[in-house]
């Protein structure tokens, strides 16, 4: 976008304030801001800044080629951005997955979204000036991503789920690490509440600030957390369509209110659930084999031609839904592969909860909507 | 997919508008698809409800066609808003231009590829080489 441009046309009595592309908190989004005052008038968001042509690049790539390229948006929850292209392709191939690693992708995706809201948490903390949360939400994530890394053997980019199954099962004495680990978590949240939650200054700056109400929050197609915290009582977990959510009874958590409070609150009780998950996950797990005959082996992978169709995913990430398109037309590429990633969805959101309030609040709605720069530019 | 609609381009709104009276309340994902061998771009819509009980969860796929040298078609985002910016990006990536959504500058390409369709098939993708 020309900066020139940016500014034209405006009411001589309004500013237009660029925020950005260099970025308070997190990444590589500009936001233009026209303000009359310190008030917020008209908010218009710029992205495209780390646009890597994700869907582009996916064509020139064989299927399996394309999972570490579609986990780049989202490094931080790249489990679920694996889960959601697998899925798509399984779909293709006719492929179902064994009960056994339905189990285990439910388990990394679990740690990967509490992983998630540790890591968004951490950035609106900093975005409005609580820095030691930021500290320590990066802190208690790396146990997460410690116990992901003893799974996967990788600390963010697991490629971890194959059409057809997952790569490895559980390492021994796994589950032990793994309870120990989310206990932490789990007595951790009571010192989050007392410093940072139950502290005047946050309930200040964050209660009734960038309200968006549920019927707003349904017409611009709100998708995930924010979508919940404005009382609307959908996730794609509910579907049932992958992991081991409908055997695990998965309920997903609303709160009424809409405001940055209750986003920031549904992020921790969703770490709450995702610890729930994870625990029923590892007492009810089947055993048996964790990869399709079909598709079992390097080689099958590699070599692997999927059938001529399409196929639609989607999947529950950290921030919201992600959907798949993938088109085969017979080949060992896929000929389109889309990908409407939950952020890309959330962006919308900017407009909605900002307009009215100040200049100041513009950091807090940010930190509230989660919104990741590389997972929406793609 | 339980529902797809293939409808003719110039019907996308009244379909919309009947959908969204049906229920339906947000779209999910718009794909658009180059097929230069019969001259067309395929624009795939998935839309869905968050808030009506018997829909939810529930995805329509709606389908229809443009002519690839001259794509254009209807905007939908003023009966769903969600989907504006999957029309902006759809017009920056293949060159389809949505009536009623037009937005002078690119939204996820830089300056320099204003007017070139990456996601159209016959776009050759820059190598830089060691020549």
């Amino acid at each position: 976008m020309r900066v020139k441009e940016l500014g034209k046309d405006r009411r001589a009595e309004t500013i237009t304030l660029f925020i950005g592309p260099q970025h308070p908190g997190s990444g590589h989004l500009r936001l233009v801001v026209e303000l009359d005052g310190d008030v917020v008038v008209g908010i218009r968001p710029d992205i495209g800044w780390v646009h890597r042509g994700v869907e582009k690049i996916a064509e020139t790539k064989k299927f399996v080629q394309v999972i570490p390229l579609i986990e780049r948006p989202s490094i931080i929850d790249s489990a679920n951005m694996n889960v959601g292209y697998v899925r798509a392709v399984e779909k293709l191939l006719g492929v179902e997955v064994p009960d056994r690693a339905r189990y285990i992708r439910t388990i990394l995706c679990e740690l990967n979204r509490i992983a998630s809201h540790l890591y968004g948490i951490g950035i609106f903390g900093n975005m409005i000036g609580t820095s030691t949360i930021f500290m320590w939400s990066f802190g208690d994530r790396e146990i997460i991503v410690e116990l992901m890394q003893e799974l996967t053997g990788a600390r963010l980019t697991y490629s971890f789920f194959l059409p057809g199954g997952v790569k490895g099962d559980l390492p021994d004495g796994f589950e032990e690490k793994l309870e120990k680990g989310l206990r932490y978590i789990e007595n951790r949240i009571p010192e989050y509440n007392a410093l940072f939650i139950e502290n005047p200054v946050t309930e200040d700056r964050l209660k009734g600030v960038g309200v968006i109400d549920r019927e707003k929050a349904v017409e611009i197609g709100l998708t995930g957390p924010n979508l919940r915290a404005s009382g609307v009582e959908y996730d794609a977990r509910m579907a049932g369509e992958y992991g081991a959510y409908k055997d695990l009874g998965f309920k997903p958590v609303t709160r009424p209110e809409g405001d940055s409070f209750a986003r920031l609150m549904l992020r921790f009780d969703e770490i709450e659930g995702s610890i729930g998950l994870i625990r029923k996950a590892i007492r009810e797990m089947p055993q048996g084999p964790i990869m399709h005959e079909r598709t079992k082996g390097m080689a099958r992978q590699v070599l692997m031609k999927v059938p001529e169709g399409e196929a639609f995913s989607r999947v529950e990430c950290g921030r919201g839904e992600l959907t798949f398109f993938v088109v085969s037309k017979g080949g060992d590429k896929p000929h389109r592969v889309r990908m409407v990633t939950p952020s890309f969805r959330n962006l919308i959101g900017f407009e909605t909860a900002l307009v009215g309030h100040r200049l100041a609040d513009v950091p807090t709605v940010y930190g509230s909507l989660d919104y990741f720069p590389p997972e929406a530019d793609r | 997919m339980e529902r797809v609609l293939r409808i003719a381009s110039d019907t996308l709104k009244s379909v919309a508008k009947e959908l969204a009276a049906e229920g339906f309340d947000h779209v999910k994902s718009l794909t658009g698809m180059d097929r230069p061998e019969e001259g067309l771009i395929e624009l795939v819509y998935h839309i869905s409800s968050y808030l009506n009980p018997a829909l939810r969860g529930r995805i329509v796929e709606v389908r229809t066609e443009v002519d690839r040298s001259r794509p254009i078609i209807n905007s939908i985002s003023d009966v769903f808003p969600s989907c504006r910016y999957m029309e902006l990006e759809t017009r920056d990536l293949l060159g389809v231009k949505f009536e009623g959504n037009e937005e002078p500058d690119p939204l996820i390409l830089p300056d320099e590829l204003k007017n070139t369709w990456p996601l159209r098939k016959d776009y050759k993708i820059p190598e830089e080489g060691v020549e």
